[in-house]
């Protein structure tokens, strides 16, 4: 295998799937949920009611009558509002009652987030993202101290984070694009989650790289980048579609809170184990043979 | 052989200890009780039986309306307060925790009211000081004495009108024969007027028997030279069939009979209403625990006797003069109700117009009034509050939740013992019976360390199953190679380990440092899912690694020395020969 032949394909992959995310983040692609933006969302069970229309008719002529809504089947709905007290939810009941024969709205959920927490949490959230960065890169720095430049090690492994995260971003205002999906705090758990596992499986590509260079120190490091990557790939391979297996199984069979999350996941997971091949360990040839 | 004994015995008694674990739905250990009533004993977050999230901050402000922080006393205390009334009101065990410095994060399980339990966190004044009426009596509207056409004695009737069937419920003694002597009714007539006048005091005395306070009719009768009064509850007097006719009871123990009355007090005695004997009764006069500044117990300065002192701000002050004027000197109490328990009810000597008072009683010990004046201070809450964020989780779909996710886990665990048993074959097999043993011990874990099982959590263990495998994968790939190198089996084990291990710590380490960015973000906002996912994920990698290092290791060395050794074949994944 002889993968810096291929380096300009995986590079234009790579960059035409981030343009179009970016392309959909303009497009307005990217919902921020009441996490980020403060309000009130309730998921309501109403009995013989089968169209979010039906939903939204019940709220005209009141204050909510922009709220978003969103059909989660078996006639269960999701409607989020500004915030709201308790008395407003009370009138958003009243009104929902009215479409249904025997009154009988049931509330599976009500969430509050006031804008005040919801700043902090965009703050936090930046402040999460930055500080694993930092962590991992300081980690791999230390780990890999006993090659020749070990921070390479740690930039390339960022750079393919940042590949994924870029990739699950653009995917995801997709998805939001077409599919109203929201970013909430599951979002950024399975977010960090991706974070976790691109740089787990960058490491086990590099891990080998730094055994390799050891073990057959004069040989270049593009053939010993392809060793390495054909050495891994069946591992890979595998832990990829043993994770996607696990993830696909949670999908059909989990919770519809859960979809979106474990959509990320997935996308970060596929995305994971191609940078690592296509991505960190390129850069970090192109980069030796500039010197 | 001697080598791997030590690491079979230690993976052999964790797995025998985890199976014990695992297995007692509760069991003791060390003074502590572990385990639950769910399922496997795990204890489950709100998001998978229901309840209420809540996370309050504090809303204190100063004179000219600035915000300031609280101090850790006054939190400290706003905690002692929510979990006194949550606690008292049968809603369940809250779970309070302080976020930082100025947050409150309540978190009530398997609550089905969350509005309920909202009221009466941030209610802030559950102490009331109402004005206690006693013997206070109403004059008699001078237009029903006018208006009494004529009046007789007879019997009084028993179950027949449908007054009296309102009074069959509060009194039971109509019920049955009366054992002493029939009652007897004065039965009078009124004129329209002063019948519908009567007919409405009448409804308000019958009222008044659903408060604690009953109110009283005072009537006299009087004829030849007998006088009589009596005070009638509202069940003793009822509307006759006739028209504008109410009979009146008198007490059995006055007449044996129609006749005996009739001789003391005429054919047709003058009634007479005199006045409405009021009941006890507590008027809400707006003092409240927000009112209230301070209340601490001391000693009555010559006596030495314990004592309350209580002292109100400036609104408080103004308020308690002037029911302190009203009260003085007459036998009406101050009632002071705590989350509509009574505490005290003291009498008032004299106007207090300072704001400053003490209590006092002979029943008072040292105890008590230090429990009371903990109870006035907690009252109103030390620290104003208001909600920044709920989460309501239904227990209909919490338990379906868990129930899918149940599925899920299940499902996945199947998909990938059957992939891991079809490419890595024996290998794959021992991962199998590696990773069934990770599943234990990771739920032995996490019920040893009480760990609050959520939805992202489950996700999170799922997510951990993966990195279980990867860890395996890895080794087998690295034996793989050994083997194919031409290695015996137990060198090749040996080796594989050796090599695979530095790619499994590098990788588990890197996650384990995401979980802990991820806990501190979660311990910032007082997100519990993100919480329980970073702690669920972290503990999962950990035994991840001991598994693959004990378990898969102990299995493969076993097997090696064994009669699978000359099968070589059956450790060397299916396909994929052109990699080396």
């Amino acid at each position: 295998m002889q993968l810096s032949k291929y380096r300009l394909s995986f590079f234009s992959i790579s960059g035409l799937v981030i343009i179009i995310g970016f392309i959909f983040i303009i497009l307005g692609g990217i919902n921020p949920g009441i996490d980020f933006t403060g309000g009130s969302t309730l998921t309501v069970k109403i009995p013989n009611v089968d169209s979010s229309s039906e939903v939204r008719n019940s709220l005209l002529n009141t204050q909510y009558d922009n709220s978003i809504i969103q059909n989660f089947g078996n006639n269960t709905f999701f409607i989020r509002t500004v915030m709201i007290d308790d008395d407003q939810k009370k009138n958003i009941l009243q009104n929902l009652d009215t479409i249904t024969p025997d009154k009988d709205v049931e509330v599976l959920s009500f969430d509050l987030i006031s804008p005040l927490i919801a700043n902090e949490t965009v703050v936090n959230a930046i402040w999460a993202v930055l500080a694993a960065t930092i962590g991992i890169f300081i980690y791999i720095w230390w780990a890999f101290r006993n090659v020749p430049n070990p921070v390479r090690y740690s930039v390339v492994a960022i750079i393919a984070l940042l590949h994924d995260t870029l990739i699950v971003v653009g995917i995801f205002a997709l998805l939001g694009f077409f599919l109203d999906y929201e970013i909430n705090t599951m979002f950024i758990i399975a977010f960090l989650t991706v974070l976790g596992y691109s740089v787990n499986d960058s490491i086990v590509v590099l891990d080998r790289l730094r055994s390799n260079t050891i073990d057959f120190g004069g040989m270049r490091l593009s053939q010993m980048v392809d060793l390495s990557i054909s050495q891994t790939f069946g591992r890979s391979l595998n832990t990829s579609i043993t994770l996607l297996v696990t993830l696909l199984a949670m999908y059909i069979f989990g919770g519809d809170t859960l979809k979106p999350f474990i959509l990320v996941l997935m996308v970060g997971v596929i995305s994971g184990t191609y940078s690592s091949i296509a991505i960190a360990t390129q850069i970090l040839v192109i980069w030796d043979e500039r010197n | 052989m001697r080598r791997y004994w030590k690491s079979s015995l230690f993976s052999f008694l964790m797995i025998l200890i985890a199976v014990f674990v695992v297995f007692n739905q509760k069991f003791s250990l060390g003074g502590n009780e572990i385990g639950s009533d769910a399922v496997l004993g795990l204890k489950l977050g709100l998001d998978l039986q229901g309840g209420s999230h809540l996370v309050y901050q504090s809303d204190l402000k100063n004179e000219i309306g600035e915000s300031i922080p609280p101090t850790k006393t006054q939190m400290e205390a706003l905690i002692k307060t929510i979990e006194r009334r949550v606690n008292s009101s049968g809603l369940g065990e809250p779970i309070i925790q302080l976020l930082g410095d100025d947050r409150l994060l309540i978190q009530l399980p398997g609550i089905v009211d969350p509005e309920r339990a909202k009221n009466l966190i941030g209610e802030t004044a559950r102490l009331e000081f109402k004005h206690r009426f006693t013997n206070a009596s109403d004059p008699v509207d001078a237009v029903i004495n006018e208006g009494v056409l004529n009046s007789y004695i007879g019997l009084y009737p028993t179950s027949t009108s449908e007054v009296d069937a309102k009074n069959n419920s509060t009194d039971k003694k109509d019920n049955g024969p009366d054992p002493v002597a029939p009652p007897l009714g004065v039965f009078v007539k009124f004129s329209e007027n002063s019948y519908s006048v009567f007919k409405q005091l009448h409804e308000n005395i019958v009222q008044s028997l659903e408060s604690p306070g009953y109110d009283r009719l005072q009537v006299e009768v009087s004829g030849n030279d007998d006088a009589r009064r009596f005070e009638l509850l509202g069940t003793f007097i009822t509307e006759t069939s006739e028209k504008s006719e109410f009979v009146f009871m008198i007490p059995s123990n006055y007449y044996k009979s129609v006749e005996e009355a009739k001789n003391a007090l005429g054919e047709s005695p003058k009634f007479e209403l005199l006045s409405i004997l009021l009941g006890q009764r507590d008027e809400v006069i707006g003092l409240t625990g927000e009112d209230l500044k301070r209340a601490y117990p001391g000693q009555h300065q010559t006596t030495n006797k314990p004592i309350i002192n209580i002292e109100f701000n400036e609104g408080g002050t103004r308020k308690f003069a002037e029911l302190t004027t009203d009260i003085a000197g007459t036998n009406d109490r101050i009632a002071i109700f705590l989350d509509q328990d009574e505490l005290i009810s003291p009498v008032v000597n004299q106007p207090i117009l300072g704001g400053a008072a003490f209590i006092d009683g002979p029943t008072f010990t040292i105890d008590r009034v230090n429990d009371l004046a903990l109870m006035l201070e907690s009252g109103r809450l030390p620290v104003p509050i208001k909600l920044l964020q709920e989460r309501d989780v239904d227990a209909v779909l919490g338990a379906d939740s868990l129930s899918k996710s149940y599925y899920a886990a299940g499902v996945g665990l199947l998909l990938v013992v059957v992939f891991m048993i079809l490419y890595y074959r024996i290998p794959g097999l021992f991962a199998s019976i590696a990773l069934f043993f990770y599943c234990l011990l990771v739920i032995a874990v996490f019920k040893l360390l009480s760990v609050t099982l959520t939805l992202s959590g489950i996700a999170a263990a799922i997510l951990s199953v993966g990195m279980a495998v990867d860890a395996n994968i890895l080794i087998f790939e690295r034996l793989k190679e050994e083997l194919r190198l031409g290695r015996t089996l137990s060198m090749a084990v040996n080796t594989g380990f050796s090599r695979a291990w530095p790619a499994i710590r590098d990788s588990n380490v890197s996650t384990l440092i995401t979980c802990l960015i991820l806990f501190w973000f979660a311990d910032q906002l007082g997100a519990t899912i993100v919480k329980g996912f970073a702690v669920t994920l972290s503990i999962g990698v950990i035994i991840s690694m001991i598994s693959a290092l004990m378990i898969t290791q102990t299995i493969l060395k076993v097997a090696s020395n064994s009669l699978l050794s000359k099968f070589l074949y059956l450790f060397v994944p299916a396909g994929r020969k052109d990699i080396i």
